[in-house]
């Protein structure tokens, strides 16, 4: 048994590191435990250089734009994840294997990476204002400290224009990464037809993106090398294994791999806490104490322990995931016309519905130009001869931009998942079933219609709406959700697990629904004031021991 | 024996096919000694598992009849676009299109509108007559021995 007079934390994504960053600085002694898997294949065989340099020069660009197993050509008929090229495959490594689910509905990604799904975090880093959290325990006063403190940690860039105050105030914020020449021709037609625009209730802005405008301590600012979904050398776009890297600068933070957490039982009448888990590479089970627990492993990972600790197999929890949408457009003005090389591959530009008569709830889109992806994804997507389709493809390409748009999702009976045990002395399986309600499909395609209709109006053709199905946004939340009634299988506000005096949940298992927005700066934040909650508590049973 | 020669029958048969689509992708007749191989790498890791019986005919019909491929292609695009046929076609544009010495072929061109439009028109009209053709040619395909 190791033992540490601290915090045990759960997990290496967004969530886990912004809960250990405070008790860290505390003097609190932090394990963290993680299986941590990471890219030990690809990174090197990328150069640093451009993608068109690369393009036109490296004979070796087929191992990182395809992979070496021909992983980056998909087939599938469900399309989840397209920024998760072969450099970013490592995110799901092990994942079946070791946390399998069972389910026909839901296309759950889950992560066993050093850093967790952030690796191949978009890095859209937007708040949550106090419409998003109206049915929330929590205001957004409660995480304003937090997504300012964690917003100057990662660094965010952004501009102060029409989507500023629904993004959120930021006295951090660096300035906006520059724009490509297909956003900087949407937002200019934007900015000539405002006021038509916001009638309709859409509001169009600048990306507010964890990516560096500046250079900030050991990161650099963005090379617009537009190599962002396959190489994280310049370290402009945050990820969560740079803040595992950080912690580690603390003599008191223990980084512990491979570990997979599966259950933790109170000791000593709920002073203490014993948390089992598996070492993944010798099959060996071991126990770690603590005096709390952080449990940050993903939505769907934290459901597992909860729900298996707690002996509550074959109970239905909530799910909740972003319903997602995404529109290949043709900005017409740009038919023909040559780009600016300089770019890089996250979204240009956000888009916001707000409620109105045909859309009872917001809705967020976010725009991108598409070329890093290579032009053979996007031909297999056309009903046309393939050699045709290419050339069609390639006069449109300068064009195109993919609107991805989405819907805020709540709770719903037709949305659970359940933990079974394993009878073969396998994992045990999580079965996810997830089906919204018709009128609710029928509001949110309502809502893209008006969304659309905005974007003719920019000069924006949608070609298609794709429906990647079920979980394809990869916001997943909801499942031991915060809540003020005292219910089992909950937090309290401040997530502590009900039933526990030392558990703490820090990811989106505890949002009890999820807004259209993206959600990661929101998990950060609230995994900070979760980290600090913590480290007060423990500083106060301290004073009170001495 | 017998394995050894039925080795070098597949072999050269999967050559034979990805010579044929590259050729037709990229209207050239010089294809590079690497796309084959890797095509063949990609082929064996990607539709290794097996494929049903019509799917096969089709990859047959096109390489003994590679004039018909154009044709069959586009049918396809419409009435089967997840044939192994097709499936094959992507993979081959995804292969040239990571090698340095096809960047041009892939990188847009910019021109004037009507130009760009005319090219889509005729794009789309030379599409619109290989479907039609090759949906007369999809029942013989299909059932090709």
């Amino acid at each position: 048994m190791r033992l540490t007079d601290g915090v045990i934390v759960v997990g290496s994504g967004a969530s886990a590191t912004a809960a250990a960053f405070p008790l860290v600085r505390a003097g609190i002694p932090v394990l963290m435990l993680d299986v941590g898997n990471v890219d030990d294949h690809y990174a090197a065989v990328i150069p640093e250089k451009s993608f068109t340099e690369l393009r036109g020069s490296d004979p070796g660009q087929h191992r990182y734009f395809l992979g070496d197993d021909f992983e980056g050509v998909p087939f599938g008929q469900v399309r989840v994840g397209a920024q998760l090229t072969p450099p970013r495959r490592f995110i799901q490594r092990d994942a079946e294997r070791l946390t399998p689910m069972n389910t026909s509905t839901f296309a759950g990604v889950e992560s066993l990476a050093k850093g967790g799904l952030g690796a191949g975090w978009g890095a859209v880093a937007v708040q949550f204002d106090d419409h998003d959290l109206r049915d929330f325990p929590i205001r957004l006063r409660d995480l304003a400290p937090y997504y300012e403190s964690v917003a100057a940690r990662i660094g965010v860039s952004g501009a102060a224009d029409d989507l500023h105050e629904r993004y959120g105030n930021c006295s951090c914020l660096q300035p906006p990464l520059e724009l490509d020449s297909l956003g900087a021709s949407i937002l200019d037609r934007y900015e000539k037809r405002r006021a038509a625009m916001n009638q309709m209730g859409v509001y169009l802005g600048r990306a507010r993106l964890a990516a560096l405008s500046r250079d900030l301590g050991v990161r650099r600012a963005q090379s617009y090398h537009d190599m962002d979904f396959y190489s994280d050398r310049e370290q402009s776009v945050f990820r969560p294994a740079f803040a595992v890297d950080e912690l580690r600068q603390f003599p008191h933070f223990v980084y512990a791999k491979p570990y997979l957490v599966e259950r933790f039982c109170e000791t000593d009448g709920g002073q203490g806490i014993e948390v089992a888990a598996l070492h993944t590479e010798s099959g060996r089970r071991e126990t770690f104490k603590a005096r709390r627990l952080v449990i940050a492993a993903g939505t769907l990972g934290t459901a597992r322990i909860v729900l298996r600790s707690l002996e509550r197999y074959d109970t239905p929890v909530p799910i909740v995931s972003n319903p997602y949408t995404y529109v290949p457009c043709i900005h017409l003005p740009m038919l023909g016309k040559a780009v600016k090389d300089r770019r890089h591959s996250l979204t240009q530009f956000g888009v916001i519905l707000e409620p109105g008569p045909r859309s009872a709830r917001r809705v967020h889109a976010q725009a991108y130009s598409y070329r890093s992806l290579l032009l053979f994804k996007i031909v297999k997507e056309a009903p046309l001869p393939v050699a045709e389709g290419f050339h069609v493809m390639r006069e449109l390409m300068n064009s195109f931009v993919i609107l991805g748009i989405h819907h805020e999702d709540r709770p719903a009976v037709t949305k659970r998942c359940v933990l079974r045990k394993a009878k073969d002395g396998g994992p045990d399986r999580l079965e996810v079933s997830y089906k919204n309600p018709q009128d609710v499909e029928r509001e949110q395609a309502s809502a893209e219609k008006v969304l659309l209709k905005a974007f003719r109006k920019l000069g924006c053709w949608p070609l298609k709406r794709i429906h990647p199905g079920n979980g394809a946004s990869i916001h997943y939340g909801g499942t031991v959700p915060m809540t003020s009634e005292d219910r089992e299988l909950t937090t309290t506000p401040e997530c502590q697990l009900r039933g526990t005096s030392t558990v703490f949940l820090a990811d989106g298992s505890v949002l009890p629904y999820l807004p259209a927005k993206a959600l990661t700066l929101t998990l950060m934040a609230n995994a900070e004031r979760v980290g600090v909650r913590v480290s007060r508590e423990l500083a106060w049973k301290e004073g009170q021991r001495s | 024996m017998a394995s050894v020669i039925e080795r070098t029958r597949t072999t050269t048969t999967s050559e034979q096919e990805g010579l044929l689509l590259a050729r037709y992708l990229l209207r050239a007749s010089d294809v590079p000694r690497d796309a084959l191989e890797r095509f063949e790498t990609g082929c064996e890791a990607l539709f290794g598992a097996g494929s049903n019986a019509e799917d096969l005919a089709f990859c047959r019909f096109v390489t003994r009849r590679p004039w018909s491929l154009p044709y069959l292609d586009a049918a396809l695009g419409i009435l089967k676009p997840q044939t192994l046929l097709r499936k094959k076609l992507f993979l081959m544009l995804a292969v040239l299109e990571a090698m340095p010495q096809n960047v041009a072929a892939f990188t847009p061109r910019p021109a004037p509108i009507a130009v760009v439009i005319a090219r889509l028109l005729a794009l789309g009209i030379s599409s619109g007559f290989k479907a039609l053709a090759g949906v007369c040619l999809y029942p013989f395909a299909r059932r090709s021995p």
